[in-house]
């Protein structure tokens, strides 16, 4: 059985034995993710975490005439003051209530669909949630009846915000609706996938700038996309990711559902992945040539930003996907920094390898985790560490010493993301550590950093 | 509940977490799936708390706990928040899952203050409604609570005869200006000579301790009203009814004897504050008349926004300036519109929180101005509208010390009308000039 001839998708524990909760060092993270199985671990106190919603939500926004149907209470959408995009997909709340949730959710959620169809979504998303999970209510029911009466293509995603502690897991909910979608390929085109989630518009613009100069026609998906876009996804001659962790699942779909292969080659973060990166898609286009050129010039065009080295003998804490760790330590080391430690987002069977690389590493302190600020905290305290780079709310950071660099609008991807980093990193940035007020006890500050995460009883 | 294209806020969880963040000292630990938090800190940027956004304690249950159930885990999420977050009060707050779970969140937190631990409950499931109903929620829970807790580092108040003010109804997640609002209005309650206890910003636990020590409860929107409630009926405190804040020198006036006159305050030193405020004003709007009688005469405008807000700043723009305010959109009455009438408003009034309908409404009404939240930015420029985020959320501004509220409100609502106006005869201009062919 394939990907998406199952009814849902898998959740990474199940997939691929992901581990979402570690804090320990490097080497010891990699041996305990060498065995068959990843032994699974759980913390015995937790901050705020992204689950399997947040990650199909994000997945979904940025579709252009979808309509994303949230099934559950109206908290349960709040995230589209940030999340949805001007102009893409269009959020409706079925705005559950306390009644409902006793009787029964399916007359809400076909009047909120056939609202969302009435109002021009090319396309339904139904993403589920703990409420209508816990009452098990009939969603695939509504679905079928639906099928007869609207030629709208209405997909459920099937979320709940429990079942997986990773929010990894939501990303392949949303990506096994969206292979639904994909047509089977006539012909093939001399297209490339793009897999796009998260990346902010400057690491799109600087993706975008290399492939416009290498000349290959490219596919967002499902970022920028269209139901068009998602449709003739099964055409392209190939699919690359731009972050793995995220997008796998949309790849592996396309590759064994549609034959169309993935590339897998690691994200273009520092000059030597962005020239991997560069080349290995001019060889399946047949332009490497124009690769070839395009990096150079580029490498020579990055000559004084690398020779200035802004990192200089830095410490530098990455919290980012794993997907992107080898990138960001090749870009920090590149810069003149060294990476002293490490929070990742989950380990798994498919992604460990990006460990097993960084093996100069071997003794710095590493945690697995969504979030969690009060382990980096700790892991802060007590580590010399110059730079933190994390994904977003980095100011905490600077009330240990370290200067917050926030990835959220700033491009790390390609050669244009090599400038921006550098740029940022140089930046003058005033200590902002009296200004940043403690949150954790000094007792907490002193104890292992490990002290909540515990082995998981089953 | 009708469904909602686009909710603007959050549900009730996420009103009590805004509400919880916003007091100094006070750590909520949310009983949820992991998302729920997350939810509410991407809904609720503008609202700024102490202990918020990924910082906020939450117990991430997973299946086991929701088939089990995730009492335990909430047990042990308590015990480990105490020890690594540093607060003088801990709230464990219930979610959709653990209402439907059934697990004993009044338990765990009783179990946890006979420990001596300050901890306190509050049950507020998404579904039980928006924003505004966690935020009256948690704080009827708080009002019954708190005098079987002690503050962890209890605050000492100081020696202070004036008497105290507990000030309802204003609050993050309703009101992105809140911080702004409450400082102005404490500025005039101790201008009249009161104190004001405001519970949000510094010193906050310590402002929950002094509650029912107070003299009065002052509520400015339908959203305290139950809390000045609860304090009567539990202590006895009077309490003094807004619709909304006082925006406006006469506003400001009218609030001032009503204070003196329940607060049996020294009439004349109000007076005199009132006069000083009056005389402050004119200095700053010197010019300011000219400028209006020149452009600003015979606007028309939109507004969006909660009741409270809508009241207090249309009201002033009608008042002061003449504007033909066309609609009115009330954001926080649609859920209890049925149980409870809308605010008798002498405009053309829909409660609504849908941003579709809230879009059409704009279309129809074919106003200069709106005035609303960051959603209605778009539909603004589209019209051509002049737009001024008034009403939560705010997405595109960073907000300090800004208000609407009072006499200093007062003034920056003038500066931003006038401002507005100018932007609307400039555009008029340039459209006319690009007309006539010389």
């Amino acid at each position: 059985m394939t990907a998406i001839d199952r009814r849902d998708a898998l959740t990474r524990e199940k997939r691929s034995s992901a581990l979402s909760h570690y804090h320990g060092t490097l080497s010891t993270l990699v041996a305990d993710a060498a065995g068959e199985e990843i032994p699974q671990r759980v913390r015995a106190f937790t901050q705020a975490a992204y689950d399997d919603i947040l990650a199909t939500l994000r997945a979904l926004s940025g579709i252009r005439g979808a309509a994303i149907v949230v099934h559950g209470a109206v908290g349960c959408a709040a995230a589209a003051n940030t999340l949805a995009e001007p102009g893409r997909a269009r959020w409706y709340s079925v705005n559950l209530s306390e009644r409902d949730s006793i009787l029964g959710s399916e007359e809400p959620l076909r009047q909120t669909i056939l609202r969302a169809i009435a109002e021009g979504a090319t396309v339904v998303f139904v993403v589920g949630t703990p409420v209508v999970a816990i009452n098990n209510d009939d969603v695939h029911s509504v679905l079928l009846e639906l099928a007869n009466e609207t030629a709208t293509p209405v997909l459920h995603v099937n979320t709940d915000g429990f079942r997986s502690k990773t929010p990894l897991s939501g990303f392949d909910a949303a990506f096994h609706a969206l292979l639904q979608l994909v047509e089977a390929p006539a012909a093939r085109e001399d297209s490339l996938n793009i897999a796009t989630v998260s990346e902010n518009v400057h690491n799109l613009a600087a993706v975008a700038a290399a492939l416009d100069a290498l000349g290959v026609a490219w596919n967002p998906l499902p970022r920028l996309s269209t139901l068009a876009n998602l449709r003739k996804a099964g055409r392209a001659r190939t699919t690359v990711t731009l972050d793995a962790d995220e997008s796998e699942y949309l790849a592996l779909g396309l590759e064994k559902n549609f034959a169309v292969p993935w590339l897998r080659v690691p994200a273009p973060v520092g000059l030597l992945a962005t020239r991997r990166f560069l080349l290995a898609i001019g060889a399946a286009f047949g332009v490497e040539d124009k690769a070839e050129a395009y990096a150079t010039a580029s490498e020579r065009s990055l000559a004084a930003t690398l020779a200035a080295q802004p990192l200089d003998g830095k410490r530098v804490f990455l919290q980012v996907d794993t997907a992107l760790v080898e990138g960001f330590t090749a870009l920090v080391r590149e810069l003149g920094g060294e990476v002293a430690g490490l929070a990742l987002t989950g380990v798994d069977l498919n992604n460990r390898a990006h460990l097993a690389r960084l093996d100069a590493l071997d003794d710095i302190p590493a945690m697995v985790a969504v979030g969690q600020p009060f382990e980096v905290a700790n892991i802060l305290a007590r580590t010399p560490i110059d730079f933190y780079v994390g994904p977003e709310q980095v100011a905490f950071a600077a009330r240990f010493g370290a200067t917050p660099v926030s990835l959220r609008d700033v491009a790390y991807l390609g050669y244009a993301g090599i400038e921006a980093f550098a740029a940022r990193v140089a930046a003058p940035m005033p200590d902002f550590r009296e200004r940043i007020r403690p949150l954790y006890s000094e007792g907490w500050l002193k104890k292992t950093g490990n002290w909540y995460v515990k082995r998981e009883v089953r | 509940m009708a469904n909602i294209l686009h909710p603007r806020a959050g549900c009730a969880l996420h009103g009590a977490l805004a509400t919880l963040e916003a007091i100094e000292g006070v750590v909520p630990i949310v009983h949820a799936n992991a998302g729920c938090a997350i939810q509410h800190a991407l809904a609720n940027r503008d609202c700024g708390g102490y202990v918020g956004g990924l910082a906020t304690p939450a117990s991430n249950i997973v299946d086991k706990q929701v088939i089990f159930g995730g009492g335990s885990r909430l047990r042990e999420q308590i015990k480990n928040t105490v020890k690594v977050i540093d607060g003088q009060l801990y709230v464990a707050l219930g979610s959709c899952e653990c209402a439907m779970v059934g697990d004993d969140l009044g338990g765990m937190a009783r179990e946890a203050a006979e420990q001596g631990l300050p901890v306190v409950a509050s049950n507020v499931a998404g579904f039980h409604g928006d924003v505004y109903c966690g935020h009256e929620r948690v704080w009827r829970d708080l009002i019954d609570a708190l005098p079987d807790v002690t503050l962890a580092a209890p605050s000492h108040a100081e020696a202070d005869a004036r008497p105290a003010v507990n000030l309802f109804g204003l609050f993050p997640g309703g009101n992105p200006y809140y911080k702004g609002d409450l400082e102005e209005l404490r500025r005039i309650v101790e201008g009249i000579g009161a104190r004001a206890n405001v519970f949000y910003g510094p010193g906050g636990a310590a402002a929950l301790q002094a509650l029912p020590r107070a003299a009065l409860n002052v509520v400015f929107s339908r959203w305290g009203e139950a809390a000045a409630a609860r304090l009567e009926e539990k202590y006895g405190t009077p309490q003094l009814v807004f619709d909304a804040a006082p925006l406006g020198l006469e506003e400001v006036a009218l609030f001032a004897q009503a204070l003196v006159e329940k607060l049996d305050l020294d009439a004349a030193a109000a007076e005199r504050f009132v006069e000083r405020e009056e005389a402050l004003a004119e200095y700053f709007l010197l010019g300011a008349a000219d400028r209006y009688f020149d452009e600003a005469v015979g606007k028309s405008a939109a507004l969006v926004g909660d009741s409270e807000t809508v009241l207090r700043i249309g009201g002033f723009l009608a008042r002061a300036f003449g504007v033909d305010i066309r609609a009115a959109v009330l954001t926080d009455r649609a859920a209890d519109a049925e149980e409870m009438p809308l605010p008798a408003l002498p405009w053309p009034t829909r409660a609504t929180a849908d941003a579709g309908e809230i879009d059409a409404i704009l279309r129809e009404s074919g106003v200069e101005l709106i005035f609303a939240s960051s959603l209605e930015a778009p539909v603004a420029r589209d019209l051509g509208a002049v737009f001024l985020p008034v009403s939560h959320p705010v997405l595109d501004r960073a907000i300090t010390i800004d208000t609407y509220v009072g006499a200093r409100g007062a003034l920056r609502l003038t500066r931003d009308f006038l401002t507005a106006a100018r932007q609307i005869a400039r555009v008029g201009e340039a459209r006319l000039l690009a007309a006539i062919r010389v």
